[in-house]
């Protein structure tokens, strides 16, 4: 539901950049209808049942996968842990590269696949974990096997994490209208434009290709905010890989509110969206043994609360 | 006799201008094609010799060999099915000889229709790069390539009108990209959305950011506190 409506709020396709999303989708033969270029970003959501070559490409004749029909579009895995396991793992290098590389006898090709992923996943087979309504009938066996299947290190390439508990019935009722596409998109780009902005040298340039010593050119980053990620890195064990993803994430988040600098609060959110607790520890604090690390409920943290 | 026609195949998400070579010499009737072609390309000459059959053209006797240089490329897809047909109808002296700077894409139907083929974006690309004047594609495929600026795209339905094009009986003219309209509606909208603020937010955080921004999360979710399947996704209380 909501990730489709993720590309309503996404800049439109530069010229050079449709061209490059049409060329491979005419390539797969997934041009729609109309023909011509493809000017809005493209989503794509593949069944779990698909293959590896399905899904970054492949064949005897090599072909575009999903990864890179979803070129500067979405990408979109719902329930990720039916996927199977070496689906999954093969992702993991396009998502770092931004492009496949497939070699074959005949020879070798290379499809772009600049992607955003975005994946959905229910928090245990029977659905019910966490839910204060409804009781969890998995155990602790079925429970590890079903998250399982999901890789630290992919689990490690994804910047945001974020939990959706079921919508409440007033807010089912609720007489005013929740904000358009339009009125985010129009935040998006203007984010997306003080991001260009930054580098006038990188046409199309984002935050997420942010290299760990733009930071300390670009960005002097405040004692309060600091003082936040010393936090961050003793108390939540963050690796300093870690650290730059949710300071690239907190770059976007202080774009959005439209400030110069970076703050600890900015910081604090874009650390918050960060998954932190091992399978073990929360394990331990399901079972009540373990203290919640955050009381805080609230998306807009206050650096205290980290 | 001889008779040479340009035409293009994809190869990954590029193309490669390629040279269609025909020879009919003296000998047993037969159809060979070379320079390391796909089943779909080898398949070609039946649906070349019955789209000629069928167009009213004739189709020249003798032994036919087509060779698609350079050969040591491994040729893909059914879009060599128009060159390879028109290669035919210079020898018979139907067509006459095209000029250098056009290029050729098209599958044919067993009525002599063409049809449209895939990469036609890419197909164009190529030919520009490779300075052709004018690309001749299947009518379908006519406003993807036209999107190639610096190259004349001409539409084709029937290899009849192909014919007629070549000849300078009846020229056609090149695809014009009609004014784009106001962008088309996606359909869907964030407002048909009730609550999920958290989720929300964090798919506007991921917009701007661009690639390897991922956002994962769980239906229904934790509403207290975290718990062990819901800490692979969230935090947020």
């Amino acid at each position: 539901m909501l990730a489709r409506r993720l590309p309503t709020v996404l800049p439109g396709l530069t010229r050079v950049e449709s061209i490059d999303v049409t060329k491979i989708h005419s390539v797969a033969g997934a041009l729609p209808a109309s023909g011509g270029l493809i000017e809005i970003p493209p989503f794509r959501a593949p069944h779990h049942g698909i293959s590896a070559p399905g899904l970054v490409g492949g064949g005897v004749r090599p072909g575009p996968g999903e990864v890179s029909l979803a070129h500067r579009g979405v990408l979109f895995l719902d329930e990720l842990p039916e996927f199977r396991r070496d689906v999954l793992e093969a992702i993991r290098q396009p998502l770092e590269e931004k492009r496949v590389n497939l070699v074959r006898v005949g020879g070798a090709c290379t499809f772009p696949c600049d992607f955003l992923l975005v994946a959905a996943m229910n928090p245990c087979p029977c659905g019910f974990l966490g839910d204060p309504r409804r009781v969890c009938t998995c155990d602790y066996r079925e429970r590890l096997r079903y998250t399982r299947k999901i890789s630290g290190p992919l689990l490690d390439h994804i910047d945001m994490h974020v939990s959706v508990p079921p919508v409440s019935w007033a807010e089912i009722q609720k007489d005013s209208p929740e904000e358009s596409s339009e009125t985010i998109k129009q935040r998006v780009a203007e984010a997306r434009r003080r991001a260009v902005s930054r580098f006038p040298s990188r046409p199309a340039f984002r935050n997420a290709e942010l290299a760990p010593n733009d930071f300390e050119r670009f960005f002097c980053l405040d004692p309060p905010v600091l003082r936040v990620a010393a936090a961050a890195v003793e108390r939540l064990s963050l690796s300093s890989r870690a650290l730059h993803r949710a300071l690239r994430v907190a770059r976007t988040i202080a774009d959005l509110a439209e400030s110069e600098r970076v703050t600890a609060a900015h910081l604090a959110e874009a650390i918050s969206y960060r998954p932190r607790l091992s399978a073990e520890e929360a394990n331990r604090l399901d079972s009540g043994t373990l203290a919640p690390i955050r009381s805080s409920p609230s998306i807009r943290s206050s650096p205290k609360a980290v | 006799m001889l008779a040479r026609v340009h035409s293009a195949a994809v190869v990954g998400i590029d193309a490669l201008v390629l040279d269609v070579e025909v020879d009919v010499s003296a000998g047993l009737p037969c159809f060979n094609i070379v320079g390391l072609p796909d089943t779909s390309v080898r398949e070609a000459r039946e649906r070349v010799r019955a789209a000629l059959r069928n167009g009213g053209f004739p189709t020249p006797g003798g032994a036919v060999t087509v060779n698609l240089a350079p050969a040591g490329l491994r040729k893909v897809g059914a879009s060599l099915d128009l060159p390879v047909a028109l290669a035919m109808l210079q020898i018979c002296g139907l067509a006459s000889p095209t000029p250098a700077r056009r290029l050729f894409v098209g599958e044919l139907g067993l009525n002599g229709e063409v049809r449209p083929v895939r990469g036609a974006l890419c197909l164009a690309l190529a030919a520009r790069e490779a300075g052709f004047d004018e690309i001749i594609v299947p009518s379908v495929n006519a406003a993807e390539a036209a999107a190639v600026e610096g190259i004349g795209v001409i539409p084709v339905a029937t290899l009849a009108s192909t014919v007629a094009h070549v000849k300078g009986e009846r020229t056609l003219a090149p695809f014009v990209t009609p004014p784009a309209g106001p962008a088309p509606s996606q359909g869907v909208d964030f407002s048909d959305i009730r609550g999920q603020t958290v989720a929300r937010r964090a798919l506007e955080i991921a917009a701007p950011r661009g690639a390897i921004t991922c956002s994962s999360w769980a239906l229904p979710g934790p509403a207290r506190r975290c718990s062990r399947g819901a800490s692979r996704q969230s935090c947020p209380g």
